[in-house]
């Protein structure tokens, strides 16, 4: 390889047929004598603009066509053709640059065109200096069957997962859980497709972690008005049913006057709101908020039924999935059970009874009110919420969610409105992002952030061990199995 | 008649599968000359251009340039055809050189050929090359190519003009020995008799045409014959169907009958409807009659696009060199032959800056 041009933080190099380089890989580029290099990442491959190319290409097209012959070559300047034909241009964009064998990000100098000496990049060599305490296998990638991490690159994070359908999104969200997990850390999954219930059974066996704790609102997922609390009811009202402030005033003071009574049930409370001498209107608008909460079946009177966040997180020690499954549930108990479930957790963690938690949310939009987006990526931050949100409709994740996210792993789009949007990504340039993302075959995700030492990486996602479901279903599995 | 045609066929299937090419093998003394001469350039510079496309010599110089008094044309003068198919086997030759650039005393050099053949409608080529070779300025002239210095001066101009015109002249020679009864298409014309080009050569060329009952035309597309400041092809202009015009005796007795030799009978002629007209020189030995037969069969039997034989124009094509092709060139002189690249010192650029003119400015 040889360099060719550099423009701002765009290098091109020219790359004959023998040496083999792909998109996404990355190269550094000695400069001569001097003990540092470039740090480079190819984002595209093209074929080099070799003068004369088209008359050869041209007069190689005739004599494919409509004409047979031979060549008679003594000095063999074919092969030497052959090589200028298969000339490719690559483009890389500096990533880094290596000092003394250590990374910097000192990009200020330029190598020597003449006396550089370009060369593959084994991607460990950037992920070396991230921590090993928590170290998990990643994947791999076409330079290294392992492609290792470090979990704390999680820790305190905003992370974004997504990609077209089918193309390994929950995959990686799984591994990620598993992965968590095994390392002690509480995870909540808001699973809309209930595709992680069965993330607890090693792949061939019936028996589930005691790990990955199903839940199903309305069946296990069951909540006491005395461990709901005012604040997160009111909540629910406001913000999952839409419940007008006056109305949310009058409700706070019955609820009140229960809690005095200590007779604070589901049955006290629609008789106090029928009983409650206030302006019809209101009367209504609490009785059918109240209704819908009752009929979705997640409230209970009888505390052994009840869920007990604290006591569940208290009592499994260490490293846990709640896994809350959604699947075929109307949006109003979705948003219901997420308010629900936010509101529990942030107060857990505000009371440090929790240390932090990782919040798996796929497709967040279809259950996540807007107020909530800039509240879980600052304020609950703060307390120790660390979400990762998973999507295929990267329009419906806020542009400024995107800018803030530390961590993003895109997969293939092709679609030039969905590359437009992932490209708003802060930590890498919109150039790579389409270069590179439209071309990437399924399993394999372009990785940007800390987890990959802040390094744009392409990766094979591991595969699992564990049983995932969730994968695309198809009607002519069989078909496509033999094929 | 079948039994000639069935030995027209097989001979020209014989000379395509010879397995060393239309022509046959490339002679040693081809060779001998490439490889003592590049190697004597070992681990010397190479100046090169960077525009080195734009140095094609181009592929023909006719040793005539005059201009000449024509009278007026008769239309009767002007011979009307109509293509007549044939089973006679087409076959064109056409070189090409290329100067790579300069050496210390000299130029690095290449030269190219193609033959290609027309058998029961599908082409056939061979191309002979690219022969990698020096030139220099003091270069003792190669006897074997017959390759003699002019006057005692020897010029790179002239003497890669003298090698390419060895190649062409073996490829025509070795075509047309292989071939019976076929129509042998040559780039140029059939004047002889510059030093370039001696008339020996031509005649023993013709010669073994006529033996082997071949029929050599040469087609040029740059003439230098003109009148009044307009080329000759300009006597046909207002004709658009196939014809030809017989300007030999015309021309011949302009000029005087030593040093050169006009040892083809001058046409004008266009081939094809609408096409262009192009100077056409057919063996003199041959009568006017059969000359037009074989033109006719030529038109009827080969793809005539735009009034130009298809056989000619792929030849043309495949002999020709592209900047890919130098650059390939050069690169296999560094890799075996030791030679070192230096782009030549742009000597306008360093004087004038933008204000010079040509090449040098532009890089």
């Amino acid at each position: 390889m040889k360099i060719l041009k550099k423009e701002g933080d765009s290098i091109q190099l020219l790359c004959f047929p023998d040496e083999d380089v792909e998109k996404g890989d990355y190269i550094l580029i000695r400069d001569g004598t001097k003990e540092r290099a470039l740090i480079s990442q190819i984002i595209d491959v093209q074929y080099a603009n070799i003068p004369g190319i088209l008359e050869d290409l041209l007069r190689d097209g005739i004599s494919e066509s409509s004409l047979t012959g031979e060549d008679v070559d003594p000095f063999r300047v074919s092969s030497q053709l052959e090589v200028l034909k298969d000339t490719r241009l690559l483009i890389a964009k500096i990533r880094g640059a290596m000092q003394n064998n250590r990374i910097s990000r000192d990009v200020s100098w330029l190598p020597s065109r003449i006396r550089a000496h370009v060369e593959v990049m084994s991607p460990n060599l950037l992920t070396r200096e991230l921590s090993d305490k928590h170290a998990f296998e990643l994947g791999s990638t076409r330079r290294s069957a392992v492609i290792a991490s470090d979990l704390s690159a999680l820790d305190g994070r905003l992370n974004i997962i997504t990609g077209r359908k089918g193309t390994g999104k929950s995959h990686l969200s799984k591994l990620l859980v598993t992965t968590l997990v095994k390392h002690g850390a509480p995870v909540v999954v808001l699973d809309v497709n209930g595709e992680y219930v069965n993330l607890g059974r090693m792949n061939g066996s019936t028996e589930p972690s005691t790990k990955i704790v199903p839940l199903i609102p309305g069946v296990n997922l069951r909540f006491s008005l005395a461990e709901i609390g005012l604040s997160t009811f009111l909540g629910i009202l406001v913000h999952a049913l839409s419940l007008p402030d006056n109305s949310s005033r009058v409700f706070a003071r019955i609820w009140r006057q229960l809690e005095e009574q200590n007779s604070l049930t589901m049955d006290a409370l629609r008789t106090a709101i029928a009983n409650f001498e206030c302006h019809e209107s209101i009367k209504d608008a609490l009785q059918a908020r109240f209704n819908t909460l009752d009929d979705s079946g997640i409230f209970t009177n009888d505390r052994k039924v009840a869920l007990s966040l604290d006591e569940v997180f208290r009592k499994q020690g260490s490293g846990m999935a709640l896994v809350i499954n959604m699947k075929n549930q109307p949006s109003t108990l979705r948003r219901i059970t997420v308010e629900l479930f936010i509101s529990k957790l942030t107060d857990l963690l505000s009371s440090h009874k929790l240390k932090g938690l990782f919040l798996f949310a796929e497709e967040a939009h279809l259950y996540l009110q807007e107020t909530y987006w800039d509240d879980i990526v600052t304020r609950m931050r703060h307390l120790g919420l660390f979400a990762t949100f998973i999507t295929n409709q990267p329009d419906t994740i806020d542009g400024g969610i995107y800018r803030q996210a530390d961590n993003i792993f895109i997969f293939n789009f092709s679609n030039e409105h969905d590359l437009e949007i992932v490209s708003k990504v802060a930590k890498l340039d919109g150039e790579t992002i389409r270069m590179i993302v439209r071309e990437l075959p399924p399993q394999r995700c372009l990785a940007v952030g800390d987890l990959v030492g802040n390094f744009p990486m392409v990766i094979n996602v591991r595969p699992l061990e564990v049983q995932t479901m969730g994968a695309t279903r198809y009607f002519f599995q069989d078909e496509i199995a033999v094929a | 008649m079948s039994h000639q045609s069935t030995t027209v066929q097989q001979s020209i299937s014989d000379f395509v599968h010879q397995g060393h090419g239309i022509a046959g093998e490339l002679p040693e003394r081809f060779l001998r000359f490439c490889r003592l001469s590049i190697e004597s350039k070992r681990g010397e510079f190479l100046y090169t251009e960077p525009n080195i496309t734009d140095q094609l010599l181009p592929n023909n110089c006719d040793a005539e340039c005059n201009s000449l008094e024509f009278g007026t044309v008769d239309d009767n003068e002007i011979i009307e055809f109509t293509p007549t198919p044939s089973c006679r086997p087409v076959a064109a030759i056409d070189t090409s050189t290329i100067r790579l650039g300069e050496l210390e005393d000299g130029s690095l050099c290449a030269l190219r050929g193609a033959v290609v053949s027309l058998e029961r409608k599908h082409y056939k080529y061979t191309r002979y090359g690219p022969l990698l070779f020096s030139l220099g300025n003091s270069m003792v002239a190669d006897r074997s190519l017959g390759i003699t210095s002019s006057n005692g001066v020897s010029n790179v101009e002239i003497l890669l003009r003298r090698v390419r015109n060895s190649l062409e002249r073996w490829l025509q020679l070795s075509v047309t020995r292989s071939l019976v009864s076929g129509l042998v298409l040559i780039d140029g014309s059939l004047t002889a008799g510059t030093p370039d080009n001696p008339s020996g050569e031509m005649e023993n060329l013709l010669d073994v045409a006529r033996r082997s009952e071949n029929l050599v035309i040469a087609i040029s597309k740059n003439t230098q014959l003109r009148i009044q400041d307009k080329s000759i092809t300009a006597l046909l202009e207002l004709n658009s169907e196939p014809c030809l015009l017989d300007v030999d005796k015309r021309i011949r007795r302009q000029f005087p009958a030593y040093p050169i030799q006009f040892m083809g009978r001058i046409f004008v002629g266009k081939l094809a409807r609408s096409g262009f007209p192009f100077r056409i020189d057919v063996d003199r030995r041959i009568s006017t009659e059969d000359c037009v037969t074989g033109i006719k069969q030529l038109t009827g039997t080969d793809i005539v696009d735009q009034g130009y034989p298809e056989t000619l124009r792929i030849a043309h094509i495949l002999s020709t060199f592209t900047a890919s092709d130098a650059l390939a060139i050069q690169s296999l002189a560094t890799a075996q032959f030791g030679i070192q690249l230096m782009p030549k010192l742009a000597l306008r650029r360093s004087l004038f800056g933008p204000f010079g003119t040509g090449w040098e400015t532009r890089y």
